[in-house]
């Protein structure tokens, strides 16, 4: 992992190194200052060994969090680099032709001469950096295996120079010996792993290939190891491997090749670091040429890293909620603490210590903790990420092995922010209880609350407002939603401290600037449109982190200071059950009372289901909105897909004289696309170009599609008019609805856009737009006069009529066909007939709905690791219930002897503490329940997200929800079912004398 | 006065003999704390009858063994041996439920510190022991504020006990033990936290509703003015009862706080 949230992780881990040792070095100067006060704190440490077990497991939680998303993004980073390497094997750099837009693999065909070849390598003679440079020819080609009958419609041929293979590390079989190619039989080939793992082949068996039609058979003289050589690439079907000159005599291609292979000196690995140079070297060669160099390992090898990185930035901000919710927990635990000493701590200023003994007492206790807790949690966190790294190798396992890693840099950056994080937390809230009345401590007795708040309330108040201000203005100024959105809400918490000060009562102040705040961030459209300036503020995924703390932040004000009203429900139920409504009365009372340690606990469980909730909703809405809808794959069941080398004209005639019953089709469409890595577009007058398929379709696909739009160019009455005219007139297109621009809340989709038009518009001035073939450098102008609606999710791209694709590819990449079926027929099989019956033309057949199935099924198992990662914290909830539960025990210890004297039975002591622990959990569940539903429904319905052109109605995914609410609740009983048992079993004689 | 004189150490008092009107009959009751190794022996034999209407104090030094006899006779805790009858019902032979349940309907407790639920205003900490035992919650209120309204505290029913006074609080929880009318009424140092003038007004009240109610009340105490109030008065030392006399007449010196 090289970068975190645009910080370099070695930045980030040297700057928390010198911050950790400043803590460090904090208690260092408590130990040489005052030794005692030293003594104090860390001697309290063994005083009570459950409850320091349990502060320890609290506190480890936020280490945990971090270690094992930094562990996750490394072991993504380091599986993927693996598979990088596996691939490009010792090939470092390709030389492809300067037109071309392939970036990464090699190009189809024979596209270039093989005396390029030589050339270069006359070129690159006495080179210090490159070690070898080979010609390389791939196409795709289908084949049977005649013992298994088993067959593959696309499998990549590949044909290598033996003579020059030596420093590419020659071709290894399974075993890793080395298969010579010079030695092939005249009938012998090669065959990946993974090709003969899909035909279930063996050495010995007869393979046909079919080429132009024509079938040619070949017996496998070895299995090799899946890379570039033998045709593999991630997540496709493998392939086979001839000598170069046999390769193009089979594929017609006599003197050409795809492209040259590249290796430096150096290993597997290491060659990389020698690029720079290499291309440098390659660049001077091929001046002049028609050719470039193309840096493809160091490439894959960046996006392998910034695969790491949006992994675990995705994990990061997951685990920020579960973070905050620690913090919290560290906070509360010592604030419970110093409410446990509040007796001894006023005997202490009694005596002549400072506040500054008091804090620096915790603050020496809470180092103890600290880096136990925090060394613990590292070390768990990589487990955590082990058993994560497990559950992705079952999901993605077949494209990609994952290997568990760990790095000693993000170690070290969890250790020491866990410290650092934990350190601050005990700081703030030492500081807060060393402000206690000497009198009343010694005394035990509460708090007198002031009508209004000190002057240092006012102070905070102003310093807020200006901070708010300063947040505003610097979000306009950047553009940014983050701190604008902050700025807007800290503005009238800010002001409800300055009101507090003047005697305004609490609740009123605190209820309007929580509801106030709670508006800006879910507030109806109207409101939040007239808030935000008219320029467009961006955000990122850091957005949903914020929006949940600031949401929560407020729903936990308002509810703790209104709870009483919403829990006279919860009293009249208990009126109707009288017998206990001195149980439910007391349990009540006591978290009404207790603001503070309750707005807190509610806050942890609502952090957390908000953050769970909403990103269930958002999965289950977007997977049904893009892949749920009857528009979703255009009113088609099955894509036919093959290659123009030996074009299928009549798909329906081509099955019937195939014995396939082609009464099952009712309707085909013919589509085409053109060559991999040739379609690129850009707006007109743009100087880059992005990358995007181009499709030309049939007039029997434009008529017999279901392909809404959510955007007509202006003069069209429908969406059949626009369609028509794109059949009709050359020149004009229908782009998909990814292409139109957004603020993206949480962050856009990237790649072409096309500027003027917003997702929420109807209609739109046609706009002109540029495809070209970067291979041929073909450029025609297209006018876009429609968008896709967005719940056609499976066709994406710019859409076209036949006339007009041929325009710029005359020869198309890929031949293909969409297939209606008659009702009740299945997709699934009737794909995979078609694909057996075509198999000599190398046509893939794939059924629309198994491909959604699919992704769907991929997409809720991903959603199923963040969620078991996010039960991280609800796991610092319950600990956090548990700490408060036990600590009410002995809080109340002398008051339950008073109950049970006056006739409480111990099921009401019982009673009363369960219904307590239950009621704190659900006012938490419930407002992150809300929370999380209504932003994910507003997100879902707003322009900002799918561009609010959904179909249906949001979906709640009640059951997940149920699930998250009954785990929540049957932990919190759980919890707190020890000491609710122990309160009722409490000697009354005993706990009335206990002071 | 019906009570048994008694002026020499009870260790081995005879049962107070049978009474028409015996509300509370402790009988050879022995009670020794564990605390460790050590063993400390609170209670040694103690023998006692109180009467139906009765104001009885138990005085004696600090660890006497007031406390623990008031829990034992109150059965908030449990004796080693003996037996202690409560209008003639032995607590021991009752279950956990039923000694509370009896508790919530016949008795009534004045604590020193109070030990009110601060979380709760004066009303409802009136009201629980009526809510505990079954009363209707409407009634309970009214018979709240009656009870508060009769120890001068319908002004602060609302009130929370921090937003009180030490003699208001003690008044609070007089009359969270007076609210249910309960048959007896357990005091342990119920002037114990109180200025001199709140313990005397304290001390009128307590009179005032025994005489009215006719309720007995059993008062652990230190203060020789609640002994003088009293029918009764008990001393102890050492776990045994040492005297059991009509009160003393208080001598001068015997009032200051």
């Amino acid at each position: 992992m090289n970068d975190i949230f645009g910080f370099s992780t070695s930045t980030l881990a040297t700057t928390l190194v010198l911050l950790c040792a400043i803590c460090l070095g904090s208690a260092l100067v408590i130990v040489l200052r005052n030794r005692v006060v030293f003594k104090l704190g860390v001697r309290n440490v063994p005083r009570r060994p459950a409850q320091t077990i349990l502060i320890v497991v609290g506190l480890m939680l936020s280490t945990l969090i971090i270690s094992a998303s930094f562990t996750t993004g490394d072991t993504l980073s380091a599986s993927i680099r693996g598979a990088v390497l596996d691939v490009a094997g010792q090939t470092d750099e390709r030389v492809v032709q300067s037109v071309s837009g392939a970036d990464t693999g090699p190009q189809s065909g024979g596209v270039m001469p093989q005396q390029a070849v030589a050339d270069l390598e006359a070129r690159l003679a006495g080179s210090t950096v490159i070690d070898g440079v080979m010609p390389l020819l791939q196409d795709t080609l289908p084949a049977i295996d005649q013992r298994t009958h088993l067959s593959e419609p696309a499998l990549t041929l590949t044909g290598l120079d033996p003579t020059r293979l030596g420093p590419f590390g020659g071709l290894p079989d399974q075993h890793s010996n080395a298969i010579d190619l010079t030695s092939l039989p005249p009938s012998g080939i090669v065959i990946g792993a993974t090709a003969a793992d899909k035909l279930d082949a063996q050495v010995g068996d007869v393979l046909t290939l079919y080429a132009h039609n024509q079938p040619q058979q070949f017996t496998i003289a070895a299995i090799g190891q899946d890379s570039l050589l033998t045709g593999y690439m991630p997540g496709g079907s493998g392939g086979l491997t001839l000598p170069l000159g046999r390769a193009q005599a089979l594929l017609g291609t006599e003197g050409r090749i795809s492209s040259i292979e590249v290796t430096n000196r150096g290993g597997r690995a290491s060659g990389v670091d020698r690029t720079n140079a290499a291309m440098r070297e390659l660049d001077t060669a091929l001046a002049g040429t028609p050719y470039r160099a193309v840096a493809t390992k160091r490439n894959d090898l960046n996006a392998a890293e910034l695969t790491g990185n949006v992994f675990m930035t995705l994990f990061l901000v997951f685990g920020l909620f579960s973070i905050a919710v620690g913090v919290l927990l560290i906070f509360l635990i010592f604030v419970m603490l110093a409410a446990e000493r509040r007796s001894e701590m006023g005997m202490a200023r009694a005596i002549g210590m400072q506040r500054r003994h008091l804090t620096e007492t915790f603050l020496a206790e809470g180092i103890a903790y600290d880096l136990v807790s925090a060394l613990v949690g590292a070390v768990l966190g990589v487990g955590v990420a082990f058993i994560i790294a497990r559950w992705m190798s079952h999901l993605v396992g077949q494209y990609i092995s994952i290997h568990p890693t760990a790095s000693w840099t993000g170690l070290v950056i969890a250790y020491t922010l866990g410290v650092v994080v934990t350190f601050m937390t005990v700081l703030v809230s030492s500081w807060r209880v060393s402000r206690l009345n000497i009198v009343e401590a010694i005394r035990d007795t509460p708090e007198v609350t002031a009508a209004r708040a000190g002057r240092s309330w006012l102070l905070g108040g102003l310093l807020g407002l200006g901070f708010g201000l300063l947040l505003l203005w610097s979000g306009v100024a950047a553009q940014q939603q983050a701190p604008y959105l902050l700025g807007l809400s800290l503005l009238p918490l800010a002001a409800a401290m300055v009101l507090r000060r003047f005697g305004i009562p609490a609740r009123l102040v605190y209820s309007v600037a929580a509801i106030m705040v709670l508006l800006v961030w879910i507030g109806p459209d109207a409101l939040t449109d007239r808030l935000y300036p008219s320029t467009r503020l961006t955000g990122g995924i850091e957005m949903f982190f914020l929006s949940g703390m600031a949401l929560v932040a407020s729903s936990t004000l308002l509810i703790v200071w209104n709870a009483d009203l919403a829990t006279r429900f919860v009293e009249l139920l208990g009126q109707t059950f009288s017998r206990w409504l001195p149980a439910v009365r007391t349990s009540i009372a006591y978290p009404l009372e207790r603001k503070g340690r309750t707005g807190m606990t509610i806050a942890m469980f609502s952090l957390v289901i908000f953050a769970l909730v909403m990103m269930a909703s958002i999965n289950v809405n977007a997977l049904h909105m893009i892949l749920g809808s009857e528009h979703v794959s255009g009113g088609w069941d099955v894509l036919v897909t093959q290659s123009p080398s030996n074009p299928i004209t009549d798909l329906r005639q081509t099955l019937q004289q195939n014995g396939v019953d082609a009464s099952v089709i009712a309707h085909t469409g013919h589509l085409w696309l053109p060559p991999a890595g040739r379609s690129r577009v850009r707006m007109l007058g743009d100087t880059s170009w992005s990358n995007y398929t181009a499709f030309g379709l049939g007039n029997d696909a434009i008529e017999r599609s279901d392909l809404p739009l959510q955007t007509r160019g202006v003069g069209y009455a429908t969406d059949h008019d626009v369609w028509n005219a794109v059949r009709d007139t050359p020149g004009l297109a229908i782009v998909d609805s990814t292409t139109i621009a957004s603020s993206a809340s949480f962050g856009s989709v990237g790649g072409f856009i096309l500027r003027g038009v917003a997702s929420d518009e109807r209609t739109m001035q046609p706009a002109q737009i540029e495809l070209n073939d970067p291979t041929t450098g073909t450029t025609h102008q297209l006018t876009v006069v429609g968008v896709l609606d967005s719940s056609v999710g499976a066709f994406q791209g710019v859409f076209m009529s036949q006339a007009t694709f041929t325009q710029v590819y005359p020869t198309p990449g890929v031949n293909g066909f969409v297939v209606k079926l008659q009702p009740g027929v299945n997709a699934k099989q009737e794909a995979d007939r078609i694909e057996a019956s075509l198999v000599t033309f190398g046509a893939q057949a794939t059924s629309f709905r198994a491909s959604i199935d699919e992704a769907s099924r991929t997409s809720r198992s991903f959603l199923q690791i963040i969620e078991g990662f996010m039960l991280l914290g609800l796991v610092v909830g319950i600990a956090a219930l548990g700490v408060i539960s036990f600590r009410a025990v002995v809080e109340r210890r002398q008051q339950i002897g008073m109950l049970r004297a006056i006739g409480y039975r111990r099921s009401m002591i019982a009673a009363s503490f369960l219904i307590e622990s239950t009621l704190v959990t659900l006012l938490g569940v419930l407002s992150g329940t809300i929370l999380g539903l209504v932003l994910a429904r507003q997100l879902m319905a707003s322009d900002y997200f799918f561009g609010g052109s959904g179909d249906g109605g949001f979906i709640v995914p009640w059951q997940q929800v149920a699930v998250f609410i009954g785990i929540s609740l049957t932990a919190a009983l759980l919890m707190s079912w020890i000491p609710a048992r122990r309160a009722a079993r409490i000697p009354i004689a005993e706990a009335l004398r206990y002071e | 006065m019906t009570a048994t004189a008694v002026h020499e150490p009870l260790a081995a008092s005879p049962a107070p003999t049978a009474q028409p009107d015996l509300m509370i009959e402790a009988i050879d009751v022995t009670k020794t704390y564990r605390m460790g190794e050590v063993r400390v022996p609170a209670l040694r034999g103690v023998n006692l009858g109180v009467s139906r209407g009765e104001m009885v104090a138990i005085m004696g030094p600090s660890g006497c063994g007031k406390t623990t006899l008031l829990n034992c006779l109150s059965g908030i805790d449990v004796v080693d041996s003996g037996s202690i009858l409560i209008a003639g019902a032995d607590l021991s032979t009752l279950s956990d439920n039923a000694r509370t349940d009896f508790r919530a309907r016949q008795m009534g407790f004045i604590f020193q510190f109070y030990n009110l639920l601060p979380v709760l205003s004066a009303v409802e900490n009136v009201e629980l022991p009526l809510l505990v035992s079954g009363t209707k919650p409407k009634e309970a209120r009214t018979r709240a504020l009656a009870m508060l309204e009769t120890v001068g505290l319908e002004q602060w029913a609302q009130h929370r006990p921090a937003e009180l006074s030490g003699g208001q609080r003690q008044r609070v929880t007089i009359a969270r033990a007076l609210v249910n009318e309960p048959a007896i009424v357990w005091g342990d140092e119920p002037t114990g936290d109180l200025d001199s003038e709140n313990a005397d007004e304290i001390i009128a009240l307590m009179r005032t509703l025994n005489q009215r109610n006719q309720q007995t009340l059993v008062l652990v105490t230190h203060d020789p003015r609640i002994g003088a109030a009293c029918d009764r008065v008990i001393r102890m030392i050492d776990g045994r009862i040492v005297s059991d006399d009509k009160p003393a007449p208080i001598a001068q010196s015997d009032t200051a706080t």
